[in-house]
């Protein structure tokens, strides 16, 4: 039986052989090819470099996959995550550092509930969540008016900077964050009821699931992730300015995607979206390593998302 | 009458999808100018074959000659080449489009440098309405006309298409009777000009009224082929029906009690059902008749709120219930499997073992929300075994099963909630006959645990044989009631069309 699937390679079976496992064997492959390129990279201080990277994309891609699963999409993570830097920033020289994180992280929440409620309306959610991305955009030039900001208390530091053992401070929240999301999506009524809303809405209206709680409940983790991403990326600049974040939803989208999560909603993982993200961490360090500017980067970049769609596509006819 | 010349013979089609045949060796002839009524219960493989004669499926075997020529039919724009135009029950015009543009779709008329001859075109088209004595306002985008008026121009542009045979499937399901009429009138000019219809209809008199010749289709053969001015109605479903039914339907264990379970009082939706009151009692299958649009659905979407706008009384053991929203209905003990269970009933891209629990997640969470994956398998494998549901694993997605197997995860879900009240919308449709069966004693046996049963259903055997009691709609009302043992199939429909 294991033999004749392997022999026949029919385009089904890599179909499914890919949709299980594809993922994980492109990142090894990727490791193989940029250790081959770049010996420098399979260093252990430059995989650590890696990891502190992509950790800020890895953390507003946790909130997209609930989204993404959910059936709808969040194109405002980035501005919300420049805005809540700024608000954390101003707040902390007048009431001190918690405050303004605690105040930070609500204001992301406070999005999320609002693109939530919006959708929940009926607005398709590439709109609402693209005005709402302009809203938040044009308060962060408001709040700041157009200035950068810096932070004001050394122990912030600490969040961005600091290592807990060898291991910076912003891997070990991602991979937090990546655990409670995996239990959350995996074992919890609420999590489930993610993905049940995003593979059918009516019939999970019809089994007595609150669709509206269900909504406002991914967006408002989308929109705490990125809040909590501008802690992150704040405390490593030690500043922020209302540029900060600008476009951050393209690779959260694109590691969402490339870890396998159905643009249809009702499937995905919270660990297939890691392995995305660190597949877009992986490729442009290797650029980085091989001195590719920047702007090829860019094209690079847009082609590997074009792909990853076009993959979940072709897997789902 | 040129009713001699056969123009569409089918030989020995047969088609097979996984785990059913729906065609075997299906032969039919139909004649220059005839209309052909095409009848058969649901899954008796009409549209298949139509939609084998259309190009939308491809046969495994059989030959199609149309005027003699064999044709070979593999996509919809070889079947409209090849002379056959089909009408489905969903209109396909372009709504922003006038009928002109809709017309010529896909092949419009241009001038050296594509520039679109719109005058040429409205004159072809309204020479071709004049000849068949149609008017219609040529100037607005189809969207604005009348149903009635979009379906009469879908089947004109069949004819403009020059379509020698015309496939209708269910022409008059959304029409009102002075349509009906308009579209009878039209049938009878298309065949004078030597066009042949074959006509689907699942209302007899309407079978009677416009067509010559009969065909039955059941289980996917031919049963039948009869000249409708020799035979009558009783003769027609007894070739539609005609298997036996002693072993098809299910023993009834229990006799329903007297103690009512569910009642409602003047349930409205403010569209398609008004004021309707009815009792079901514990032990009893209480089967709901009538035809298509008649409300049966919607008082159902309305008792469980599936409607948000609503109202009526709901009394689940004597006890007026408060039901907002379908969880409280469910909270409140019914359970209502829809008529649709890829789009209302099941979350496809979930494995069995989720969809089972999704109704009740209290069943495997704890008090804080967290699941418990084992209690979670073992109670989709219980229901596995219960059930006879055939699936290698309860973690395969329940997209991949088979219909009558994806419905039993719908009565399992279901089961899993603490149900009192249980609603079968149409629990048969498009599965296998060996399903059926299955899927009635599941319903027998809920009955006999002491719940009150509802089925809906449009096929009148599948009420003869499964209820106990049968209420007729009509026109959002309920206009009959009948035990199940005083009961046939004319003295229900007889209630349905209010004769």
């Amino acid at each position: 039986m294991e033999k004749s699937k392997k022999i026949h390679l029919g385009s089904e079976n890599i179909k499914q052989l890919y949709s299980e496992y594809g993922i994980v064997m492109v990142l090894i492959l990727l490791i193989i090819v940029a250790t081959a390129l770049n010996p420098i990279f399979i260093s252990g201080s430059n995989i650590m470099n890696v990891l502190r990277q992509v950790s800020i994309n890895g953390i507003l891609s946790i909130g997209m996959t609930f989204v993404i699963i959910s059936g709808c999409i969040d194109l405002s993570v980035g501005n919300v995550l420049g805005c809540t830097g700024l608000i954390v920033m101003i707040l902390m020289e007048r009431f001190g550092m918690v405050p303004a994180i605690l105040a930070g992280l609500a204001f992301g929440m406070l999005v999320g509930v609002v693109n939530g409620w919006g959708v929940h309306q009926g607005l398709p959610a590439f709109i609402m969540t693209l005005a709402s991305q302009q809203m938040v955009k044009g308060l962060g030039y408001v709040i700041s008016n157009g200035q950068p900001f810096s932070a004001t208390d050394e122990a912030y530091k600490l969040i961005g900077q600091g290592f807990m053992w060898i291991i910076p401070m912003p891997v070990v929240v991602f991979a937090v964050l990546v655990i409670i999301a995996w239990f959350v999506l995996t074992r919890t009524r609420i999590g489930r009821s993610v993905y049940a809303v995003g593979g059918n809405q009516e019939a999970s209206r019809l089994s007595g699931i609150n669709i509206r709680k269900i909504r406002i409940f991914a967006y408002m983790v989308s929109g705490l992730m990125s809040a909590v991403a501008a802690v992150v990326l704040t405390s490593r600049l030690y500043s922020c300015d209302p540029l900060t974040g600008d476009n951050y939803q393209s690779d959260a989208i694109a590691a969402t995607v490339i870890g396998g999560c159905s643009m249809a909603g009702g499937e995905g993982s919270v660990l297939k979206t890691v392995v995305g993200v660190l597949i877009i961490g992986i490729i442009s360090n290797i650029l980085n390593l091989l001195q590719v500017s920047s702007y090829l980067q860019m094209i690079a970049k847009g082609f590997i998302i074009f792909l990853a769609v076009f993959i979940d596509v072709w897997k789902n006819k | 009458m040129e009713n001699t010349i056969p123009v569409l013979e089918i030989k020995n089609v047969s088609k097979s999808f996984p785990g059913v045949k729906a065609l075997q060796n299906v032969s039919l002839t139909a004649y220059k100018g005839e209309c052909l009524a095409l009848i058969g219960e649901n899954g008796a493989g009409k549209s298949t074959l139509m939609k084998i004669l259309s190009g939308a499926y491809s046969m495994d075997e059989g030959e199609i000659y149309i005027e003699g020529k064999k044709v070979n039919i593999h996509n919809p724009a070889e079947g409209q080449k090849a002379g056959v135009g089909v009408i489905y029950q969903e209109l396909s015009l372009v709504r922003q489009f006038t009928a002109v543009e809709n017309l010529f779709l896909g092949r419009w008329e241009t001038a050296p440098g594509g520039v679109v001859k719109w005058k040429e075109m409205k004159k072809q088209v309204e020479d071709f309405y004049k000849s068949l004595g149609l008017h219609f306002n040529l100037n607005v985008p189809v969207g604005r006309l009348s149903v009635a008026q979009c379906q009469l121009i879908e089947i004109t542009r069949a004819v403009f298409m020059n379509s020698k045979i015309i496939v209708m499937d269910e022409p008059t399901s959304s029409l009102t009777n002075t349509e009906v009429e308009i579209l009878f009138d039209l049938m009878k000019r298309l065949q004078s000009q030597g066009i042949t219809i074959i006509f689907i209809s699942h209302k007899l008199e309407e079978l009677f009224r416009a067509c010559e010749r009969v065909y039955v289709m059941k289980d996917g053969c031919n049963a039948g082929e009869f000249q409708l001015r020799d035979i009558n109605k009783d003769t027609l479903v007894r070739a539609m029906v005609g298997r036996e039914l002693k072993n098809y339907y299910p023993r009834k264990t229990n006799t329903p009690s007297d103690k009512v379970v569910l009642e409602v009082k003047d349930v409205d939706d403010g569209k398609m059902v008004h004021g309707v009151s009815f009792q079901v009692h514990a032990g009893e299958i209480l089967g709901f008749s009538g035809l298509v649009g008649a409300g049966r659905t919607e008082t159902m979407r309305a008792i469980f709120k599936a409607e948000p706008k609503a109202k009526g009384h709901v009394y689940i053991d004597g006890q007026e219930v408060s039901i907002k929203s379908p969880a409280d209905a469910i909270r409140h003990g019914i359970a209502f499997a829809t008529e649709d269970r890829r789009y209302e009933g099941l979350v496809l891209p979930l494995s069995v073992a989720h969809n089972i629990s999704m109704a009740n997640f209290d069943s495997i969470c704890n008090k804080a929300g967290f699941i418990n994956l084992r209690k979670e398998r073992a109670l989709a494998e219980k229901y596995k075994d219960n059930f006879n549901i055939r699936t290698p694993d309860v973690n395969k997605k329940v997209g991949e099963l088979s219909g009558g197997n994806q419905q039993k995860v719908v009565v399992a879900k279901w089961m899993n909630t603490n149900v009192r009240v249980f609603i079968f919308d149409e629990p048969t449709r498009g599965i296998d006959v060996g399903a059926k069966a299955e899927i009635y004693q599941l319903m027998v046996d809920i009955a006999a645990q002491g719940n009150a049963v509802i089925m809906v259903s449009s096929e009148l055997p599948e009420v003869l044989g499964v209820s106990d009691r049968i209420l007729i709609m009509r026109e959002g009302k309920i206009t009959g009631e009948l035990l199940a043992h005083e009961a046939d199939e004319e003295s229900i429909i007889s209630f349905a069309i209010g004769g």
